[in-house]
């Protein structure tokens, strides 16, 4: 995707945030509001995309900011592993969100969400070796590494039990480990899907 | 993706929420903001380490916690781990530990009269200055190797500038950069060509870096009142 179509696409978000100041129906303090889903990854330097199982949870603090954390786990990758092969890429990351929420259903948000991304890397294979000289031929130490993350994205509450979302997420980072080279953590990840809401939180009127 | 490729998207953010906002100040809806609120925050921190070196920076995750004395007077106590790239043949690992004090150079508070009588509002953007103390653990390890070519425990000092972003008068967001200066032996790499050296000097020294920290906070528990 272009840098242009990215600019759009954030004015239009912040657009549609800009119009929704008002008192939600839904997004309330003290909103639990959880999801667990597959999401999948882009990183930047590999050309790689893994998949991750993950959950997360926003406990909103008030209408405008909520509490945010997030675990993710490494399943699989998606696409050719050419120079080396992860092996874990979890993450564990945790931050705040800021809503822009309407008063019906529409809730867009941006998060900061510093972590720690726990990663392991392996050689793929002899002919590999040979061929993109990787920075080792046995698999790495499992490693914890800092990351910077940011998030946007949208949930819509179709309900007092439900609600749908879609989130686009920034996670820039370096592994060292003992590999001989650093490894760029830098990713995109994208996740959609069902999530909850739980109101028990809130005091009953 | 580098870290000046998200400055725009963050002065993008700060852009928006200003437009949006009535005017220059935000309602205080409690009088929380006073003192004695404890305050939680996430951070990354940004390090430019070994001469200021682009190549040789580092990025870390921490959090704090924060204890306004008074209006004006803020405390934070931190903790990071930041790890950093040496020149792409080695790195290096600090964990921090310390405390700052903030100084916020105007009030960040003005009073107003309004229908509903006599307000205080919180400013949007709170500048301060900062200095403090920080206890300190680095390592420097050549890639590939499982244990540290030179360590060091040591003690330092930081000080430097920022603002608060007040997303509301509980929530804002705080950028600051700030200058540490280490009091201790002397560790540090650099690549001499193409050749990582890892050098350790028994001798105290002075050693600094730039760090700057981005970092998200909530006000959340109030510890005491102010008598009236």
């Amino acid at each position: 995707m272009g840098k242009k179509k990215i600019v759009l696409l954030m004015a239009v978000f912040f657009t549609m945030a800009a119009v929704a100041q008002t008192e939600s129906e839904f997004v309330k303090k003290h909103l639990l509001r959880t999801q667990g889903n597959i999401s999948i990854g882009y990183m930047l330097k590999q050309k790689m995309a893994p998949a991750y199982i993950g959950g997360d949870f926003d406990f909103f603090l008030s209408e405008k900011v909520s509490w945010y954390g997030e675990g993710s786990f490494f399943v699989t990758n998606t696409t050719e592993e050419t120079s080396y092969k992860i092996k874990h890429n979890h993450a564990i990351l945790t931050g705040f969100n800021i809503h822009f929420t309407d008063k019906k259903r529409f809730d867009p948000y941006i998060g900061i969400n510093p972590g720690i991304m726990i990663s392991q890397f392996g050689p793929v294979g002899d002919v590999n070796i040979a061929l993109y000289n990787p920075p080792f031929t046995q698999n790495t130490r499992v490693g914890v590494s800092p990351v910077f993350s940011a998030a946007v994205g949208v949930n819509y509450y179709i309900g007092s039990i439900f609600n749908f979302f879609v989130r686009a997420r920034y996670i820039q980072g370096q592994f060292f480990a003992n590999s001989m080279e650093r490894i760029p953590l830098s990713e995109f990840r994208f996740s959609a899907g069902l999530g909850w809401n739980w109101s028990f939180f809130q005091k009953k009127k | 993706m580098n870290v000046k490729r998200l400055l725009p998207f963050l002065l993008l953010i700060l852009a928006y929420k200003g437009s949006a906002q009535h005017g220059d100040y935000r309602m205080v809806d409690t009088p929380f903001t006073k003192s004695g609120y404890l305050g939680f925050g996430v951070r990354n921190t940004f390090s430019l380490f070994n001469g200021g070196s682009f190549d040789y920076a580092g990025m870390g995750i921490g959090g704090h916690f924060r204890i306004p004395i008074t209006q004006r007077i803020n405390t934070e106590w931190y903790g990071d781990y930041i790890s950093n790239n040496i020149g792409g043949m080695g790195h290096r690992t600090d964990y921090h530990i310390g405390w700052s004090v903030m100084y916020y150079v105007i009030s960040p508070f003005v009073s107003s009269v309004g229908e509903a009588g006599s307000l205080m509002r919180i400013r949007m953007f709170t500048p301060f200055v900062e200095a403090g103390h920080c206890f300190d653990y680095g390592g420097i390890y050549k890639n590939g190797d499982t244990k540290p070519s030179a360590e060091r425990w040591s003690s330092a000092v930081q000080a430097g500038a920022g603002t608060h972003y007040n997303v509301s008068p509980r929530f804002d967001i705080t950028l600051k950069a700030q200058y540490m200066m280490h009091l201790g032996n002397d560790i540090h790499g650099h690549v001499r060509n193409g050749v990582l050296e890892v050098e350790e000097h028994a001798h105290g020294g002075l050693e600094g870096h730039l760090l700057f920290t981005l970092s998200v906070n909530y006000k959340l528990i109030k510890l005491w009142e102010r008598k009236k």
